[in-house]
């Protein structure tokens, strides 16, 4: 039977008996009881998503005079959506009581489903930018060619 | 991956170093912004020069709370990147 670590109930022979009254110990909660390797995973895979490329699948990778800087551009960047993300998550979705060191249920699967409306936002977001440059770039591009015709008169 | 494995040896290096340093600076950031976030939700009143019992609790639970949904967010941003690099990857396969 489960234990569950949060609460100083005896375990009881069959269904774990946080599931009975307790919302905290959820099986979802059971889970993920494992902080520390869960910190573990979070940690490698904050050094591994960082080496992914920017743009995924929308622009070409930023083959740069200096790799050295894109690449910590890159990564500076992945920083700021990561911190951004988690502050914005944290500001929507946990209650401002605080009154008890764990996450509720619904609070995290809210921050799951924060998660990713916040990067399907940031794609979009992206999107619109790239089209607002690509704008800006052929705007600026027909104001040159046309101080050039008027400059060759 | 194209980002840091395409640069030269020595230069992964220089990165990795850089990586480790905005790392450090990166978690004294994260430190000073959940202060400042859990004093604003928390601490209210200034009658005493010290922090009261609810406060204090107050302050504590908001800090492993923040940590608890920074680590979650982490886990889903990890697996969002690895589902989209694998799109990429499939569409990359599918194209040649």
């Amino acid at each position: 039977s489960i234990v569950c670590s949060h609460h100083r109930h005896k375990p009881t022979v069959g269904r774990p008996h946080c599931l009975r009254r307790i919302p905290s110990c959820h099986p979802t909660q059971l889970f993920i009881q494992h902080r520390s390797s869960i910190a573990e995973i979070t940690r490698v895979k904050r050094k591994q998503i960082t080496m992914n490329s920017f743009f995924g699948q929308k622009e070409e990778k930023p083959a740069g005079p200096d790799p050295l800087f894109a690449a910590t551009t890159e990564m500076e960047m992945y920083t700021h959506l990561f911190n951004n993300m988690a502050a914005a998550c944290f500001e929507k979705c946990s209650s401002r009581k605080h009154k008890e060191p764990d996450l509720a249920l619904g609070e995290m699967s809210c921050s799951d489903r924060c998660v990713s409306k916040y990067l399907e936002a940031q794609e979009k977001v992206g999107v619109v930018l790239q089209k607002a440059n690509e704008a800006q770039a052929l705007q600026q591009k027909n104001l040159a060619e046309m101080q050039n015709a008027l400059g060759g008169r | 991956m194209d980002g840091v494995q395409n640069l030269p040896p020595h230069i992964q290096g220089q990165f990795m170093q850089n990586l480790e340093q905005m790392q450090m600076k990166d978690s004294l950031t994260m430190y000073n912004n959940l202060v400042e976030r859990c004093f604003n939700s928390c601490v209210s009143s200034f009658r005493s020069k010290s922090l009261d019992k609810y406060e204090t609790s107050c302050v504590e639970n908001c800090a492993s709370r923040y940590i608890k949904m920074t680590q979650r967010v982490g886990l889903r941003f990890a697996e969002h990147q690895a589902m989209q690099q694998k799109r990429a990857a499939d569409a990359l396969g599918a194209g040649k």
